[in-house]
């Protein structure tokens, strides 16, 4: 960012006890974090899981059922000029197709007495320069999304909160962003960023929140929750299976016949799966290490939390 | 193209996008709910006023039964013959609406009838049956009221001949008396042996358009006079003296409804000159065979003052807004959220998607305006007895009746062709604001101006634009020898009710083809 | 402080989108067409009974609004309800979060617009009319009738037709704004102020006709044009229009209250 400040005096978003409900299904259940200034904050699960729904809360767009959520210790519906403490992409498509990307930037920086200039710097930032002046009807969802972005760096924010920002990005956009959200949790500014893909945000996030039907799964970084995921599997090819499970068995672990010639076990390193199978006598042919990935172990966390298999992430029950 | 799905598929999927819209279901609900609330209030704001006669004819409807007939008694089977010399229409027009020149526009509208009657007494509404001579219509044979034929375009001098042979009656003209021509035969049922015959003259009120503030409109009518000369009445067979060119045994009456009006309260003493009735017309005088008589007033149906069904279905208007706005949404929510492109690449005929919509849209407003039209005429129809409308002003109607059918299913018709043109117009111009806006105010708008225009081109804006539909509303039937002026102010857009409708079908058809043409040519 | 940068970046928003302009322009274009096609039609009339021509100048002078509205109604409809359409409500209410604010913000400017281009519609109507009636049978079968817009009761007239165009402006916003859709919101508007004309020209019993026209908004609103024979109207002037205020005022409240409570 040109004029970015120093260290800034960090502004956190903190949830209590969120609840929402849309009709009968609830869409937010419980929900309690705190987004740290100076990181990037992954707010991840599957589509319909509520991640919208409670951006839109801390936003002030939907009033919960039960809860908080603040911004700075502040309700946001009570920032004198909240642009300028909270950036926010929602929804990219959410903007009037007749009015040309300048042109929404401006009216958005009157709001909050932005001082124009901003305007050019934000265009130039995300990439719009060139294209400032053309209606936004002739955007490509690419284009549209950086125009959000854009908007929500408008009055240099102490938060950022972004909702799939890399939908439609091309690879080139994609790095930029991933670049954008480091660059700005590094000038000290509360980063979340939400994505129904793990791999989205697995190089850029510094910490991860797991939702899955409106409930937190995990609150963790992402190191430990490689580490918490149900653990690296060994397999092992054996003629001598149930000698092999006997001896693995004994030791404590979990152990499955996986196929003809195959037994898996789960929550022992290798060295030991070999030294427990060589001093029982149990002959084999190999052994294979399995380490989790962090979409494995995210896999696994909202494997009961999948809503939708496929489609929009839009707000449930609407 | 292979593998394209049938036409019922796509009809489906469109069925199942339309009523899966929550807002859409209750906005298209909220049309047969608005028709019927707002024909209630119609129904419960509505008075029958009191009309100045209430004279029926034979078959119950509403008359005017005012003629000068100079007659005699004929029992059973026989025939009357008359030359009529001449037959002279006096009217009036003041210089202040246009005097002359005005009088021969307002000549158009009157029926002037000088013939020979054969009528069931001198009872106003009294079954009858006569031949007469009309100047600008020619020789008709009417009977009833509402039965007639017409016959050689003949003006006087000309001979007439009336026979009855039991209950059919035969009218014949000729131009020298001996040379006949048939002009028609009508069977009048329950007539009795002894009827009255002879000659008549009525000459009816003149009506045209003199005035139109701004808004409104003054329907001017002129009072007329018609001066006939007959000569040589000859009856057959002879009954009594005198039964030929004399005036022995002929009695000069006139028939007038408005005299007879049982208990009538008349119009107040200061009313304007044309609603009060006239004094009746001086004596028929006769010169050896020759008898001049002068007449007033009309035989004809009268229509009711109010079109009760019409009335009651003013309310179609409300329930068309919203239909209008759900088909204009039906397309331009797709093309705002991107959605046409899933539905174009999931059917890529585009044409016929768009098709497929129009039919469904229409189908549902049709369905939709059925009911509506149905239920509130159900409702209306007993407050409007409560409120006093009774026959023969107001003859009682029933669903079934097939112009009340015609009614209900025309403005299904108008419902749905309007929602094919409100769903072509949204194709057309992709945009919810605009094509609601286009389509509403070509709906409402003329009805206003056509009052602030000047006479002609405000009936053209409406006979030109949607609202034409609503003619097939129209259920008061029309009459060519009863001619009413046609103004949209009287509800009358066209004479034929489905005329309307053919407008309102080719705005239908046409900005679907547009459409059709557009989304063909046109990036998704 | 906060609320005139609301104002400031409603403007912006108001005045960046094509369509805005083009309706403005119409509703000038039809209320003063209307009014001078209307003028010039009754000036060329020939009036042989004078009695029959009397008839309220200033009224007729002025009868475009009843048009040029309808435009007006799209312009305030489409300042809320294409917010909802296309979703950029979000966007708004993230940046100026006070909901009674943006509300507020939205009405002011549209109220301004409205009123110039209203202001426009009606002196272009009235100098129409100063063309087209002085000199013709119909101005000298009503004497004494002014046209001069700096005198009353004309000057009330004029006034108040902005007012009433205004007020029309209000209504529609507050509607839109509980509606949240625009081609819904217009289609209930039009009903509003239309179809009431449509059912009086149908209902037959006089104090029904008098109901409806005291509470219909458009006929009530637009007895603020009656110059003369005021004692034949069914409410006086200002008593009309208060109505149409009252149901402006019912409407933006209830929009407010949609806002403030509904999810966005």
């Amino acid at each position: 960012m040109a004029e970015s400040p120093a260290r800034r005096s960090g502004v956190p978003i903190e949830v209590r006890g969120l609840r929402k409900r849309y009709r009968s299904t609830p869409a937010v259940d419980d929900l309690s974090f705190t987004v740290e200034p100076g990181k990037v904050t992954g707010f991840v699960g599957p589509n319909g899981a509520g991640k919208s729904t409670t951006m839109r809360i801390i936003l002030g767009l939907d009033a919960p059922d039960a809860g908080t959520a603040l911004v700075g210790g502040r309700p946001y519906r009570t920032l004198e000029r909240p642009l300028r403490t909270v950036g926010a992409l929602l929804d990219a498509s959410a903007v009037h197709p007749g009015r040309s990307a300048r042109n929404h930037l401006r009216w958005l920086a009157h709001s909050n007495a932005i001082p124009r200039r901003r305007v050019d710097e934000v265009l130039d930032l995300a990439g719009l320069a060139s294209v400032g002046r053309r209606a936004v009807g002739g955007f490509s969802l690419g284009m549209r999304q950086r125009l959000g972005i854009a908007a929500a760096l408008l009055g240099d924010p102490a938060v950022v909160i972004f909702d799939e920002p890399v939908n439609g990005l091309d690879l080139e956009g994609i790095q930029w962003i991933r670049g954008l959200l480091r660059s700005l949790a590094g000038d000290g500014r509360a980063v979340l960023v939400s994505s129904h893909l793990m791999s989205e945000l697995q190089d850029s996030a510094d910490h991860l929140l797991v939702i899955g039907r409106g409930r937190l799964l995990a609150d963790t970084s992402v190191r430990d929750l490689v580490a918490t995921a149900s653990g690296d599997r060994v397999a092992v090819r054996t003629g001598m299976r149930v000698e092999a499970m006997t001896t693995l068995a004994g030791a404590g672990a979990p152990t499955a016949i996986t196929d003809d010639e195959t037994v898996t076990v789960s929550g022992l390193p290798v060295e030991r799966v070999v030294d427990l199978l060589t001093r029982g006598g149990v002959s084999f042919t190999g052994v294979s290490a399995h380490r989790a990935t962090l979409e494995e172990a995210y896999m696994e966390l909202t494997r009961d939390a999948v809503e939708f298999s496929s489609g929009d992430d839009g707000r449930p029950g609407r | 193209m292979s593998g394209r799905p049938g036409f019922g598929r796509l009809l489906l999927s469109e069925l199942t996008k339309l009523y899966s819209v929550r807002r859409w279901s209750i906005a298209l609900l909220a049309a047969p709910v608005l028709t019927v609330l707002a024909g209630l209030l119609v129904a419960a704001s509505s008075a029958p006023g009191s009309p100045d006669t209430t004279v029926a004819g034979p078959d119950g409807g509403w008359v005017r039964d005012r003629f000068h007939f100079v007659h005699r008694p004929l029992t059973g089977d026989g025939s009357l013959t008359v030359r009529v010399a001449s037959s002279a229409l006096e009217l009036t027009v003041p210089e202040a609406d246009g005097g002359a020149a005005r009088a021969r526009e307002v000549e158009r509208t009157v029926w002037a009838k000088t013939g020979l009657m054969l009528k069931d007494g001198l009872r106003p509404g009294a079954r009858y049956a006569a031949v007469m001579l009309v100047p600008g219509h020619g020789v008709r044979l009417q009977s009833n009221f509402t039965g007639d034929i017409a016959g050689p375009a003949a003006g006087a001098p000309a001979w007439l001949r009336l026979t009855r042979t039991g209950s059919a009656i035969a009218a014949f003209q000729s131009t020298d008396g001996t040379a006949w021509t048939r002009v028609g035969t009508v069977t009048i049922a329950d007539l009795p042996p002894t009827v009255e015959v002879g000659p008549f003259v009525a000459s009816p009120t003149g009506t045209a358009v003199v005035q139109r503030q701004f808004g409104s409109l003054r329907e001017s009518r002129y009072p007329t006079s018609t001066r006939a000369v007959f000569e040589r009445p000859a009856l057959e067979p002879v009954a009594g003296p005198g039964s030929g060119g004399s005036p022995d045994g002929w009695r000069d009456d006139e028939v007038n409804d408005e005299a007879t009006a049982p208990d009538a309260p008349g119009p107040p003493p200061n009313a304007p000159a044309d609603k009060r009735p006239q004094s009746g017309p001086p004596p028929a005088a006769w010169t050896g065979d020759r008898l001049t008589l002068i007449g007033f007033g009309d035989i004809a149906p009268r229509p009711a003052p109010q079109d009760l069904v019409k009335n009651s279905l003013t309310g179609t208007y409300a329930g068309l807004l919203a239909i209008v706005a759900v088909a204009v949404l039906f397309v331009t929510s797709e093309y705002r959220r991107g959605m046409i492109r899933t539905t174009f690449a999931a059917s890529p005929g585009r044409g016929r998607v768009l098709i497929a919509k129009a039919a469904v849209i229409g189908a549902t407003a049709f369905v939709l305006g059925l009911v509506a039209g149905a239920v509130t005429l159900l409702l209306t129809r007993p407050i409007l007895l409560r409120h006093g409308y009774a026959a023969p002003v107001y003859p009682d109607w029933t669903l079934t009746d097939p112009v009340v059918l015609r009614a209900v299913a025309g403005t299904a018709a108008v419902l749905a062709a309007t929602a094919v043109f409100a769903l072509a117009l949204g194709a057309v111009l992709r945009r919810a604001a605009g094509a609601v806006a286009t389509v509403l105010m070509l709906i409402v708008l003329p009805q206003l101006l056509a009052g602030a225009l000047p006479s002609t081109a405000g009936q053209w804006l409406i006979r030109l634009t949607p609202p034409a539909g609503f003619s097939v509303q129209q259920t008061v039937p029309r009459y060519e020898q009863a001619p009413q002026l046609c103004m949209p102010e009287n509800g009358c857009v066209y004479d034929q009710p489905w005329a309307g409708f053919a407008v309102i079908a080719v705005y239908a058809l046409a900005s679907t083809a547009a459409a059709v043409w557009l989304v063909r040519r046109r990036d998704a | 402080m906060s609320t005139v940068h609301a104002i400031h970046a409603e403007w912006t928003k108001l005045r960046t989108v094509a369509s805005t302009p083009w309706l403005l322009l119409a509703a000038v274009a039809v209320t003063v067409g209307i009014s001078a096609a209307a003028t010039a039609a009754a000036g060329s009339r020939a009036c042989p009974d004078p009695a029959a021509c009397l008839d309220d100048l200033a009224r007729l002078g002025l009868t475009g609004a009843q048009y040029g509205q309808a435009l007006v109604v799209v312009l305030a409809v489409l300042v809320i309800g294409e917010e909802y359409g296309t979703r950029s409500i979000g966007v708004s209410l993230a940046a100026v979060p006070g909901r009674w604010r943006l509300y507020l913000a939205k009405a002011v400017v549209l109220t301004g617009v409205v009123a110039a281009a209203g202001s426009l519609g009606v002196i272009g109507s009235l100098l129409a009319a100063r063309h087209f009636l002085p000199g013709t049978a119909l101005g000298a079968a009503n004497p004494g009738q002014s046209l001069s817009p700096t005198a009353e009761p004309v000057l009330r007239a004029a006034y108040g037709t902005v007012l009433y165009l205004a007020l029309v402006a209000l209504l529609s916003y507050g509607v839109a704004a509980v509606l949240r859709d625009t081609a819904g919101a217009i289609a209930t508007m039009l009903v509003l102020l239309y179809v009431a004309p449509i059912l009086t020209s149908v209902v037959t019993d006089p104090r029904w006709l008098r109901r409806i026209d005291r509470i219909a908004p458009m006929s009530a609103g637009l007895k603020i044009q009656a110059t003369t024979a005021l004692d034949s109207l069914t409410s006086s002037p200002w008593q009309g229009l208060g109505v149409l205020g009252l149901w402006a005022a019912g409407a933006l409240l209830a929009g407010l209250l949609a806002l403030q409570f509904r999810d966005a």
